[in-house]
This record gives structure tokens, C-alpha cells and sequence, in this order.
């Protein structure tokens, strides 16, 4: 395949303008990821995570650091109220004075090797990121702590061919409760790409609701990692929203390590042009008696195409685990593509779960009466859409989030109606 | 007995013992083990083939030897050496059948212990029956009356020296030699099997039916079949398997095609039992099978499924909705027991417009058994409106087994409509409560469960073989269901 041999040698090659990580991660972890990572290439389409995720778009790419002035931050900001933290490529611009008892933040070179409960994950993106990882963030809820306000935090990759790669964590103490904004975008990012890693800890008894806007501008490469890692009666939400980006992906795993845990991911990405979105997800239980949801739901048009691989592992003796996955897909044109592929795999029998997918289009019959009431073609198609968007939308909590969202849709769908929330 | 537990039926059905593990003394004709170039003359010169086909099966070898084993299943085993098979084993029998009568009383015995005996089937049921033992294709019944209809129903073998020109066109043309590992190795060792012809505007009047059995140790079985039914016709098909109970892993791979000319249907029903290997996992058929057909306009192919038996399955049969309005279907039952890995679905690949599909697979798996259900729904650009709805249930038996569902769904098309939908669970204890309410015993409620469960599958198959699948299952839980 003439695929293969474009990547054959190009991760080593698209390395090269990359500068070593500068955040202070434990020297073990780095060294032998460095030799994992030496004999690593991009992976080619017959590596079953990458089927129908073609990187040699991404591989093409020529990548170079450029200085660039500060920006305004605050017209990314998605709430108003909100402990933020911003950053602009490698460098943090801002951080909310004041932070409340219990909850501390740690940036860039603040971070201490000790501070990092990492382990390295497969892959070459998990890899290259612990590679270059130039700046990021330690969010630590301490126990019983409820964070009064949500937390915000802005990634904004700036300037063309810019490489990103930031690595956080968030630690949840026992019974700690927090809602965390994160929000992803680009200024002037022609052929840019960011690598973000994300670890996650809860505690026994802890919940946290984690919301994800990437907003990236259309001709940047996302690649954003997602490991949690939940013990005990912990309650976690992860709502992926992808929004714009020419080419996205998400990788989330969830290792359920306690019992009477709940899980939910929810996701939602309307795409156009010639984007691609890839949403890779596992829930892995390991312990009985715990509850996972998930929810994705797409629309795409143009010649966008969709990804969803959503597995669930039963593990052995994991009994009593109620698992439920459903991906929806809505093409309005006959240039854009969905692949789902929903798994489960299945070791206990003392079980409940079921998997659906479905890919369709427009109800004509809901235009139709609409239509019907004096509305336009387009805005009862827009109407249409929003409507099947709204399952996911409705689980996030944040109203204000809720209207940024139905904002930056309605300017980059020109939809022609208000919408009430 | 009033108290019957699942974990009493899972251990019933973990001290089954196969029951057509017998072996028959017949006499073969085995050539050396070993598979090469001068392997695969001396089949085709054993069956006095043309030119064509020995080069098509040189041809074969050749791909092969350059293919890698496929290692995607979520099957785990012993690789077959190729080079300690004997590809070739054929009852002993110096001259063709011309009837009945002629046929060896051993292997009429085995048949009708096999509980396929062509007297009866003969008289009571009308079934056709071609009937393959290790290589070769034995006894074909019915073969006149079929004739006047202009049906040809015969052996593979015969086929290539009476009808050459329809296998010439046919053969290869769904599944070509270089589609799979296991393809390009039955292209080139096949034996025989059974071909079909069905010609324009015919409906066959009876069902046609195979019977393979493995009978000698050490070789493998690769058979290829063939089923054409020219434009308007219609044939209902059915196939069956059966092997000796051995220590070893003996390897099947065959090759299924199916050619539904514009407006045919072919119906294609299979009871799969093959010697599943005991309840330690020791031996059992590796049952590795490409079964793919195609649709022109209007066609339809159906394929049904009970799978029971091997100890290693791979098999997915397929449609490709070639034709506008064309519709494929596939149901399935598939059930493992003690060590049986089971890996098998469907593709169905829409590239015409209004194209439609069904899939039901219904997964029951028990012992430490691992059950996997893989499918295919391909939307193409041009296949406007087509559709498409799946439903893969399983249904958990033990604690210690597994059921996986892998579905692909790509869909390259505005206008078309896809669900897919699973469901895994064991027996409902509200189900049971439910019933042992309204006074059925636990061991009934059971029985009742699981029929009830694998009913919209046992429905499509044909009335002969519904019988004998229900048979197979409740042989899984016997004395449970009355």
C-alpha cells in the first residue's frame, strides 16, 4: 500500500524539529519510553485502532516552535465565573489569583517528578507526548473538598505548523467533588498540531464532571488522551464536544478499579468540510456491581467523516456490572462517512449490557411539519438537527456551557433561529 | 427434578458426550501428508482433471505460499502445520455409483447412523442428499427426477467433467483464490463438494442437501460448492456436518459460493456439528470457511446457521448486494460449550440501490467457552436507500465463558438507514420467576427460555433441518426441556 511507505520512516523525521519535554516527569518513565518510542512508527491502517484513521496527513506535516505575541484570552473563555488557567502554546498566560482551600493547581515548572502517578501508556501519540510534553497542569482536590466554582482551562495553539503538547493531571481526594472546563483552540494554526494527555484519579466516593470543547480552527491536528483511573463508589462524566478541527481524535480509557462506581461518556461532533473525527473509547471493568453509560452522537456533512469504537470489557468475575453504549450518526450529504464499530467483550455472565448504532439521516417527516408551520427549509433542517443533537447536550450540567455551545454551532452552521435554553 | 439450577444444565451440558463420534471402517484410498506442487497434481490427476483446473490450483498453491495465517479472530489455538495433513482421502471404490444399491453397506450404515438415511429421506421427506465423506462426494439421490427440471445436482467432480463451461465461469468469481489464507489453500487442494444449477424460472421442487463427514484421521476436509440459480429461479439448500471423535485437531476449510442471478433467491440453511473435541478441549475440527454469495437485481440469499459443533470456528458468510432492490439475510445460532471458541458473523456489503439486509445472531455460550459475534454492514456511495438492521444477542451460561460482539458499520451514504443493536446477559431471573409463577418447572421455564431466545432463527430454517436443530439443541439440554 502506498500509505505504508509514506509513514515508514516519518515518525522519527516528524520528531525532529520537536524540543525534549521540559516538564519534570520521573527519569525512568522517561528513558524507557525514549526506547520504545526510537522504534516506533506511525501506525498504518491494518493496526486495528487505526482502521479508519489515516495519518499520513498528519505525517506530512513539517512542524516548527515560532514566537508569537500574547492574546486576548478572554474571548475563548466559555464562563464567566470560573477558576482559569490559560495556555497559550508552551507557556501558561494566565492563572486565577486565589484559589480556595483544597484545591491547588501546579504549572509547568512547578511540577516535581513526585508529583506525576503516571504510568506510560501504548501508542505513539501517549508516547510522543511524554517525549515533548512542554508544559501542562497537577489539579489536586484535596479530601472532602467541594470546589465552589468550576475550573476552566484553555489551550490555545497559536501560529502555523506549531507543535503543542501539554500533559495534565487531576487528582480527586476521598469524597472531593469538582467540575472541570476544558477548552480547546487555535489562532491562526494552519497545519498545527497538539498532542494533549490528560490522567485522572479519583478516589473512594469522589466525582468530578469533566467537559471537553474542542474548538480547534479547521486546519488543525488534535490528538487528546483520556486515562481515568476510578476507585470505590467514585462518580465520573466526561462529555467530549467536538465542535471544529480539520482532523480530531480522542482516545479514552476508564479502568473502573472499585466497586459501586458509575461512568459516563458522553460525546457529540458535527462536522463539515473535510474533517475527520475519531472518538476511541474503553471502559474496562474490572471490579462487580458498577454502572457505565455511554452516549455519542454525530452529524456530519460535506465530506466529513465520523470514527466511533466504543468497547466494553467485562473482566472475569466482574458480576453485576450494567453496561450500556449507543452511537448515532445522522449524514446529510453522500460525500461524508461514519464507521462504528461498538464492542463488547464480555467475561462474567451475571450481567446486563447492550451496545446499539445507528446511522441515518434526516426525519423528512419532522421537516416536513415543521415546514408545514411557515419555518424554512433550512432552518427546520438546522431545527431537525439541533433537536437530535440535544440528547447529549441535555447531559451537561453547565448551562452557560450549554449556551457557548449552541453559539459557536449557530455561527458556523449559519443557523437562522434562536435557540431557547 | 424440581430444583434445576443453571449451574445443574451447565454442568449437563459440560459432560455432553458428541454423539456421532463413531468412526466407520471403510477402506480409503490416502495419498502421503504433505502439501507441494506434486501434492496437488496428484489430486487433480486422481480426479482426471482438465488442464484449466490443475493450473487454477498451481495458481492457487503459489498465492498461498506467499499469504500469512489471519490472527484477527478472538480465537486462540494451535496453528495447523500444513505439511502433516494428508489432503487427500476418499473411500475406497474402484468404480463410480450407479445406483443406490451399489453403494458400501459400511457407509450406508454410517449414514444412517449420521440419521441421514436416503432410503427414508427418499420417501418421506424428498430431500436430495449429495453425501461427502473425507474427500469425495459418495451418493447423490434424486438425480433424475432433478434432471427433468433441467436442475443439475451433483458432486464438484462431476460438475467439472459434465458441465464445464458453468464452472469455469462461476467458479472463483465470489471468492477469488487470493481472498483469504484458507481460500487460496482450499483452491488449490479442494476435492470435491457438491455444485448447483438451477436454470431460469425453475423453483426447485425439493430441498438440496450435503452431508459432509470427516471420517479418516489425520487429513483434513476442503470441499467447495457451488450453487447457481439463473435469473427467476429459486433453491433451497441445506448442509450438514458430522465428524469422527479424535485427540487431534483435524482442519476444514471449504469454500462456499453462492450466484443469485436477477430475480433468484437462494435459501442456504447449515447445521454445523462437527466433532466439537471434549470437555477438556483436547482435539475438535478447526472449521475454518469462506461462504460468500451474490446478488444481481432482485435476488435474494439467506443464510441460515446452527452452529453446534468444531472446536475452532471461522466463518462469516456473506452477500454482496450487487444488484438494485436486492436483499441478503443471515441468521445465526451459534452455541459453545467447554473449550469451543467460537468467531463468526456476517458481512453484508450494499452496493446497489434500495438494497436491504437483516442480520440475527443469537450467541449461547457455556463451559469456558469464548463466543464471538464479528459482522459487517458496508454502506457503499451508490447504494441509495439501502438498509440494514442487526441484532446480535448473547446469552451467558457460566460464569467462567465469554461473549464478544465486534460489529463494523461504515456507511458511505445520506440516504441509508442502519441500526445494530446487542444484548448480553444470562437467563433473567424475573424470566424464570416469571414462569415458575404460572407453574412450569425451573428445568422447563429453561428449555422454554432458550427456544424462545433462538426462535427467530430455528423459524427460518426448513422444516427437515428445523427438526434436527432443535434436536442438536436440546441435546444441550437434556432433561430440561420435555
Amino acid at each position: 500500500m502506498e500509505m505504508e511507505s509514506v509513514t515508514k520512516v516519518n515518525l522519527q523525521s516528524f520528531r525532529k524539529n520537536l524540543l525534549p519535554a521540559k516538564l519534570l516527569l520521573p527519569k525512568l518513565l522517561i528513558d524507557a519510553n525514549e526506547k520504545a518510542l526510537v522504534e516506533m512508527d506511525f501506525p498504518n491502517s491494518r493496526q486495528e485502532a487505526w482502521k479508519y484513521t489515516r495519518l499520513n496527513r498528519v505525517a506530512k506535516i513539517k512542524l516548527e516552535s515560532s514566537s508569537s505575541e500574547l492574546i486576548d484570552w478572554s474571548s475563548y473563555s466559555m464562563v464567566k465565573d470560573a477558576y482559569t488557567l490559560v495556555f497559550q502554546n508552551e507557556s501558561s498566560i494566565y492563572c486565577s489569583p486565589n484559589l480556595p482551600n483544597g484545591l491547588s493547581i501546579k504549572i509547568g515548572s512547578q511540577i516535581v517528578a513526585t508529583d506525576w502517578l503516571e504510568s506510560i501508556n501504548e501508542g505513539h501519540v501517549a508516547k510522543l507526548n511524554v517525549a515533548h510534553a512542554q508544559n501542562g497542569c497537577v489539579i489536586n482536590v484535596a479530601e472532602g473538598i467541594q470546589v465552589d466554582k468550576p475550573i476552566q482551562l484553555l489551550f490555545i495553539s497559536d501560529g502555523p505548523k506549531q507543535p503543542n503538547f501539554w500533559r495534565n493531571q487531576i487528582q480527586l481526594g476521598l469524597g472531593a467533588n469538582a467540575n472541570v472546563h476544558v477548552g480547546y483552540f487555535s489562532n491562526n494554526a494552519h497545519e498545527a498540531y497538539s498532542n494533549v494527555h490528560w490522567s485522572v484519579f479519583l478516589k473512594e466516593n469522589s466525582h468530578l464532571i469533566m467537559t471537553k470543547i474542542q474548538n480547534d480552527e479547521a486546519a488543525n491536528f488534535h490528538f487528546s488522551t483520556e486515562n481515568i483511573s476510578q476507585l470505590k463508589d467514585s462518580n465520573f462524566t466526561l462529555n467530549t464536544v467536538t465542535l471544529n478541527g480539520a482532523f480530531v481524535r480522542n482516545d479514552v480509557l476508564v479502568n473502573v478499579e472499585g466497586e459501586n462506581c458509575e461512568t459516563h461518556l458522553n460525546g457529540a461532533y458535527i462536522m463539515k468540510e473535510n474533517q475527520h473525527v475519531d472518538n476511541h473509547t474503553t471502559v474496562d471493568h474490572i471490579f462487580p456491581n458498577c454502572n457505565s453509560y455511554e452516549l455519542y452522537k454525530g452529524v456530519l456533512d460535506e465530506k466529513s467523516t465520523a470514527v466511533f469504537n466504543g468497547k466494553v470489557f467485562v473482566r472475569p468475575n466482574a458480576q453485576k456490572i450494567n453496561a450500556f453504549q449507543s452511537n448515532a450518526n445522522v449524514l446529510l450529504s453522500n460525500d461524508a462517512t461514519v464507521n462504528s464499530k461498538p464492542e463488547l467483550e464480555i467475561y462474567a455472565d451475571d450481567v446486563k449490557c447492550s451496545h446499539g448504532s445507528t446511522t441515518g439521516q434526516l426525519d423528512e417527516e419532522a421537516v416536513f411539519y415543521l415546514r408545514s408551520r411557515g419555518i424554512s427549509d433550512a432552518a427546520a433542517r438546522q431545527m431537525v438537527v439541533a433537536a437530535f443533537m440535544q440528547d447529549v447536550f441535555s447531559k451537561i450540567v453547565s448551562k452557560e456551557v450549554k449556551t457557548y455551545i449552541y453559539a459557536k454551532l449557530a455561527k458556523r452552521f449559519n443557523w437562522q433561529y434562536e435557540e431557547e435554553h | 427434578m424440581a430444583n434445576y439450577t443453571e449451574d445443574e444444565l451447565a454442568e449437563e451440558l459440560k459432560n455432553q458426550e458428541y454423539k456421532f463420534g463413531f468412526v466407520s471402517d471403510i477402506d480409503t484410498d490416502t495419498i502421503p501428508i504433505g502439501l507441494n506442487e506434486d501434492i496437488v497434481r496428484l489430486i487433480s490427476s486422481k480426479k482426471e482433471e482438465p488442464e484449466w483446473l490443475l493450473d487454477y490450483r498451481l495458481n492457487a498453491l503459489s498465492l498461498w505460499s506467499t499469504m500469512k495465517e489471519p490472527s484477527w479472530a478472538h480465537v486462540k489455538y494451535k496453528k495447523p502445520d500444513f505439511q502433516a495433513i494428508a489432503y487427500y482421502s476418499a473411500p475406497k471404490q474402484t468404480k463410480k455409483y450407479e445406483s443406490w444399491d451399489d453403494v458400501d453397506p459400511e457407509m450406508k450404515a454410517t449414514m444412517t447412523k449420521l440419521g441421514i438415511s436416503m432410503l427414508e429421506q427418499q420417501r418421506l421427506t424428498g430431500v436430495a442428499v449429495d453425501f461427502v465423506m473425507d474427500s469425495v462426494s459418495v451418493a447423490t439421490s434424486f438425480k433424475e427426477k432433478l434432471g427433468e427440471l433441467g436442475i443439475i445436482f451433483c458432486s464438484f467432480s462431476d460438475a467439472v467433467q459434465n458441465h464445464p463451461d458453468l464452472v469455469k465461469k462461476y467458479m472463483g468469481s465470489v471468492i477469488p483464490t487470493q481472498d483469504n489464507y484458507y481460500a487460496a489453500l482450499n483452491a488449490a487442494v479442494f476435492t470435491d463438494g457438491s455444485f448447483c444449477y438451477i436454470p431460469k424460472g425453475v423453483r426447485c421442487p425439493m430441498e438440496l442437501s450435503t452431508y459432509f463427514r470427516i471420517n479418516a484421521g489425520g487429513t483434513g476436509q476442503f470441499e467447495r460448492t457451488l450453487v447457481i440459480a439463473d435469473e427467476g429461479s429459486y433453491v433451497s439448500y441445506l448442509e450438514g456436518c458430522t465428524a469422527p471423535q479424535r485427540d487431534e485437531n483435524q482442519l476444514h476449510a471449504a469454500v462456499v459460493e453462492l450466484i443469485a442471478l436477477d430475480n433468484a433467491e437462494i435459501k442456504y440453511s447449515t447445521v454445523q456439528n462437527w466433532y466439537p473435541g471434549d470437555k477438556n478441549g483436547l482435539g475438535g475440527i478447526f472449521n475454518f470457511v469462506t461462504k460468500r454469495g451474490i446478488c444481481e437485481k432482485n435476488a435474494k440469499i439467506s443464510w441460515t446457521q446452527v452452529e453446534t459443533g468444531s472446536a475452532v470456528t471461522w466463518k462469516y458468510p456473506s452477500c454482496i448486494l450487487k444488484g438494485d432492490n436486492s436483499v441478503g439475510e443471515f441468521y445465526s445460532v451459534a452455541v459453545t460449550n467447554n473449550y469451543q471458541q467460537a468467531d463468526t458473523g456476517t458481512k453484508m456489503i450494499h452496493l446497489g440501490k434500495n438494497t436491504k439486509s437483516t442480520i440475527i445472531s443469537k450467541g449461547i455460550s457455556a463451559g469456558k467457552s469464548q463466543n464471538s459475534y464479528r459482522g459487517l454492514v458496508q454502506i457503499h456511495k451508490n447504494a441509495h436507500n439501502a438498509r440494514n438492521f442487526s441484532q446480535c444477542d448473547s446469552l451467558l451460561m457460566s460464569s467462567e465463558c465469554g461473549a464478544h460482539t465486534f460489529p463494523y458499520i461504515e456507511c458511505k451514504n445520506s440516504s441509508a438507514k442502519i441500526e445494530h443493536e446487542a444484548t448480553t446477559s444470562k437467563i433473567g431471573e424475573d424470566q424464570l420467576f416469571y414462569c415458575k409463577q404460572r407453574g412450569i418447572s425451573e428445568e422447563k421455564a429453561i428449555g422454554l427460555i432458550v427456544n424462545g431466545y433462538c426462535k427467530e432463527v430455528l423459524n427460518q430454517l426448513p422444516m427437515e433441518f428445523a427438526v434436527e436443530a432443535q434436536k442438536l439443541l436440546t441435546i444441550s439440554l437434556e432433561g430440561s426441556v420435555g
